[in-house]
């Protein structure tokens, strides 16, 4: 069962365009917002139980309340439009249909926490996205609806659309926050959180795309109006992008709550070549893994999938068939982390690319059967010991992975190569 | 700012509201590992050693942003453990992803001894190694500044050395490029580490990263002493370490004095240890030939009585109560001295003599010099302004008055241009510890020096002075004997002697001493010269010279104290800098 509250306009023609938009009522939603006083708008968002959609799944309502009302510096709003996790590409979706709800959705959440200026800090990678949405800023701009005393408001906000350098870690709330100000990507130490003193010392709300786009909707048809959507704790639609080996990958709108077996087996038209599923990642790579006994059993919302010993993260579902090799899967993962620490705190620095080591040479063959245990070790000890959580992302494939697919890891050490009919030749020789 | 009471491993200790707990764990004597943090440069927090355990609270957290007020809660304030067994279990596990790349080549690096890796893993690591990946490899004696050399390889990526750049300098050479384990401490092209205050990058780089160019390979650290010492390079006067072996001075450290020098030293002022192991003069010399000491002190005191007009008497102890009057060798002298003077032939006439002082001396021998020249030299003229040309001044450390103890000198009221009275020639000149030959390189001191029919220089070095004097007397640099300096700020420091004196060197005031008393033994056990110790000496001291009245120089600790009788107004004039400069600049 699909729901259209953040791909309403999706298939709309050019709905990307500002008459687009304005046709299909947007910019509508943002009037009754700028009747409201901001303490009410607030309270809205924190009514319609509103989750920040980037992954951690903060309550956004109490998130914005957190950001003093007076301030002697500017506050700012960042947009994270850093969409960098493997597997999830729902941002991507609205920055090119419907750009013009993030406008909007800005424009409500700067009125409720009194901010005059909002980055969205697009990722490097973005193309279309970026382009689309530079587009529509200029029109929003040209139209009046950003700029300087919005629509005859008397507020003032500015909107500065940026490009990243293309680093997973400018995802980080605090890494976005230091790329932006011109430095070196890399999350800075909390307290202080962004909501006290955030990007060029001012306090920060730092929302996901997503999230920043619900807020149209929730402002236009109530805050109960939401909640008829999802579950009791995780009220609304989550969007999840669906990849791997399922017959129609995609990005799909769906009420919280939903089983995972409708999603893949009914939205998705089930794994490719009648195949089983063997494993689903249910929230981008760095949840924990699921095997497919696991999936099948579990609802997608924020309470279900952490008592399956996983997390909804960002919604960007991988779905693995019974001819993957986990340990080539796991490899490709850590080498991503690898990759993308940041250098910063000595257990991801080190961690990461010893992990990586460590699958790699399981998967060539020549892993000892103590890797095993040396890995779910290393896993332990980069847990929740670092400023961010990309060792807490690193840590827990590797140690689910492992956990759950122990026989396969064991048989790759037995038979001293990849028993594994699916693998790309060039595997072996790329391992830096 | 508001006290909280914690408990750190079941002791309690009261801090401030805003202290973090590796500073409040070291009020305790408890040391919690740590490699980025620094009280100097502030919380980074990135190298995840100084991981605690705090009750209550599930995740480990990080001492170094971890606040008293922080422990703070609705049921009490949460007490923390360092040495739990959790809290050992995270310490060995960064440890471990720490020497994962770490190339282990402690026989050969010159952070041994002084390596909190080596420290760390000492006392809470001893595992056996499972690390049987390749390690990473990465640059290695790079000549990151002219005076530092860096080995990527061994560095943990704290970030001390930027931050000091960014922040105590603000000259911002360095910083860390790549990302996850290829990162990598590196300068800016075309900009090397040169800043002057380069070297501290080197004292504070928790591992053998950062070595000093000069230092390395000379000396493993275990085998130097450490002395409480004072930089002698310029006014401020750096509180440091003299470390030194076998007689030799190796390095200077800086030592933590949040009133002088924070934590900080400047390059230049760490070069000027070479002077007391280098072209030292060990043995008296007369007109450039070597003489036994007695025999120096003999033709001294000769000529001194030969200047003065002396001819005996030896009754100068007779002035002075209690001084024992032996009389000895007063031949046809008088030896019932009065009070009020003595019989012509003890009389001492120091017109014709002049006594140049130097700001570089402590103030033990401006004392003791000053003395000499009021007792033994008939009130001869003292006076000295240095003449070593300034140096440069900056906004962090740097002085431009090139003298330890200008401040000192001042005090004593001999801050004096000595050339005219130098100009006009005498019978006898006695120069302490100046250069002003070397160091001034005018002809026209040159020419004076041609007025004076005996020139004694006493001097810790063999120089252009020494070698133009007619007779020249080794004196034991700061580093061979205890001392005071007097500072910018008039603040009293206190050197220690860290090394047996070289050759026949005296003590200044000792050498004076036994002038005197060569020239007059007379004066033997009296009062002006009375002082066989350190202490003695400032007991007469702090008598004699009003500006020291009432300093207790055994109580002035390791940090030094300001003159209590000069807190208001400064002395010192057209000189150095006055109290209230610039303080030193706060990380």
């Amino acid at each position: 069962m699909e729901v259209k509250l953040l791909t309403r306009n999706f298939d709309r023609p050019e709905s990307w365009t500002l008459d687009a938009y304005e046709k299909a009522g947007g910019y509508r939603a943002w009037k009754t917002a700028f009747a409201l006083e901001p303490e009410a708008l607030i309270q809205l968002v924190k009514d319609s139980g509103l989750r920040g959609r980037g992954g951690a799944g903060f309550p956004t309502g109490l998130k914005w309340s957190f950001v003093p009302k007076e301030s002697s510096s500017p506050k700012y709003l960042c947009v994270n439009a850093d969409e960098s996790e493997p597997g999830t590409f729902k941002d991507r979706y609205l920055l090119e249909k419907d750009p013009h709800a993030v406008i909007e959705g800005i424009l409500i959440c700067c009125w409720a926490v009194g901010i005059h200026h909002a980055y969205i800090y697009v990722r490097g990678e973005f193309g279309l996205p970026l382009f689309r949405l530079r587009d529509a800023v200029r029109e929003a701009y040209a139209k009046g609806y950003l700029g300087h005393d919005v629509d005859g408001h008397g507020f003032d906000l500015e909107v500065t659309v940026h490009r990243g350098g293309g680093a997973y870690i400018c995802g980080e709330e605090t890494g976005l926050i230091e790329s932006l100000e011109g430095k070196k990507g890399q999350p800075r130490i909390k307290p202080p959180f962004p909501a006290v003193k955030g990007a060029f010392g001012g306090p920060t709300v730092v929302n996901n795309v997503e999230t920043i786009t619900t807020l149209p909707w929730i402002v236009e048809h109530g805050a109960a109006e939401y909640r008829k959507f999802g579950t009791e704790k995780s009220p609304g639609t989550k969007l999840f992008s669906v990849s791997g080996h399922v017959v129609r990958p995609g990005v799909y709108e769906i009420p919280l709550g939903l089983p995972c077996k409708e999603l893949v087996y009914d939205l998705c038209g089930g794994i490719s070549g009648g195949r089983t599923m063997k494993a689903n990642i249910p929230g981008g790579s760095s949840v924990p893994v699921l095997t497919g006994a696991e999936a099948e059993a579990v609802n997608l919302d924020y309470e279900s999938l952490a008592a399956a010993g996983t997390m909804l993260g960002s919604g960007g579902m991988i779905v693995l068939d019974d001819e993957t090799c986990m340990v080539w899967t796991l490899a490709v993962l850590e080498k991503f982390y690898a990759h993308e620490s940041c250098g910063q705190c000595t257990p991801c620095r080190e961690g990461t690319g010893w992990l990586r080591d460590l699958v790699y040479r399981l998967e060539a063959g020549g892993g000892k059967s103590c890797d095993l245990e040396t890995i779910l070790s290393i896993t332990r000890n980069m847990m929740g010991t670092t400023i961010c959580v990309l060792a807490d992302a690193a840590a827990m494939p590797a140690a689910s992975f492992v956990q759950k697919f122990r026989g396969e890891f064991e048989a790759h050490v037995g038979a001293g190569h990849c028993p594994m009919r699916r693998r790309p030749a060039h595997f072996l020789t790329a391992a830096h | 700012m508001a006290e909280v009471t914690i408990q750190i491993d079941g002791r309690e200790v009261t801090v401030d509201a805003g202290m973090n707990l590796i500073e409040a764990a070291r009020r305790l004597g408890i040391m919690i590992p740590h490699f980025c943090y620094h009280p100097g440069l502030g919380v980074d927090g990135n190298c995840r050693m100084c991981l605690v355990e705090i009750e209550g609270q599930p995740k480990p957290a990080i001492a170094c942003n971890t606040f008293a007020r922080d422990l703070k809660t609705k049921d009490g304030v949460r007490p923390v453990h360092t040495v739990s067994p959790k809290v050992k279990e995270w310490q060995r596990a960064v440890l471990e992803f720490l020497f994962l790349n770490h190339p282990l080549d402690c026989p050969i690096c010159d952070q041994s001894g002084e390596c909190f890796l080596q420290d760390y893993y000492m006392a809470n690591g001893q595992y056996v190694s499972r690390l049987d990946t390749p390690k990473l490899h990465k640059r290695k004696v790079v000549d990151i500044g002219p005076r530092v050399k860096l080995d990527a390889e061994r560095c943990v990526l704290c970030g001390r050395c930027v931050r000091f750049c960014d922040a105590v300098t603000g000259t911002g050479e360095l910083s860390i490029v790549n990302r996850g384990n290829r990162s990598e401490i590196t300068s800016f092209p075309g900009l090397p580490l040169a800043n002057d205050y380069s070297l501290n990058t080197v004292d504070i780089c928790p591992v053998g990263a950062l070595t000093g160019s000069e230092f390395r390979f000379r000396k493993r650290v275990w085998l130097l002493s450490s002395t409480q010492s004072i930089c002698t390079g310029c006014a401020r006067g750096c509180n440091i370490y003299l470390e030194h072996a076998e007689g030799l001075a190796y390095r200077y450290r800086p030592r933590e004095n949040m009133e002088v020098n924070t934590y900080w030293m400047c390059d230049a002022g760490r070069q000027t240890f070479q002077p007391l192991n280098e072209e030292r003069l060990e043995v008296p010399e007369e007109r450039g030939k070597e003489i036994p000491i007695f025999e120096a002190l003999t033709r001294a005191a000769q000529w001194v009585n030969e200047a003065t007009g002396f001819t005996g008497g030896a009754t100068e102890g007779g002035r002075f109560a209690g001084g024992s009057v032996t009389g000895g060798n007063s031949a046809g002298g008088n030896s019932a001295g009065g009070l009020s003077g003595c019989a012509a032939g003890g009389e001492r006439d120091g017109s014709r003599v002049l006594v140049i002082l130097s700001p570089v001396s402590s103030q033990e021998t401006l004392f003791a010099a000053k003395r000499f020249a009021a007792e033994i030299l008939g009130g001869a003229g003292v006076a000295g302004i240095g003449t070593r040309p300034p140096g440069v001044e900056d906004k962090i450390l740097r002085k431009a008055d090139p003298y330890p103890n200008t401040a000192g000198l001042a005090l004593l009221g001999l801050a004096r241009d000595p050339e005219p009275e130098l100009a006009k020639g005498g019978r006898l000149l006695v120069i302490v510890e100046d250069d002003p030959l070397g160091e001034r390189q005018r002809p026209a001191w040159m020419q004076h020096l041609a007025g004076w029919e005996r020139v004694i220089y006493l001097g810790v070095n063999r120089n252009a002075t020494s070698a133009a004097a007619h007779l020249a007397l080794p004196v034991t640099p700061h580093s061979e004997c205890d001392g005071t300096y007097v500072n910018f700020q008039e603040r009293l420091q206190r050197f220690r002697k860290a090394i047996t004196p070289r050759g026949d060197a005296l003590w200044a005031p000792e050498l004076f001493r036994r002038i005197a008393v060569a020239a007059d033994p007379g004066i033997h056990a009296g009062r002006p010269f009375g002082w066989l110790s350190f202490n003695a000496l400032w007991k007469d001291l702090a008598a004699s010279e009003p500006a020291f009245a009432g300093t207790e120089v055994a109580k002035l600790g390791g940090v030094g104290q300001t003159l209590v009788t000069r807190a208001a107004g400064s002395a010192i004039d057209g000189v150095g800098d006055a109290a209230g400069g610039p303080a030193p600049r706060e990380a």
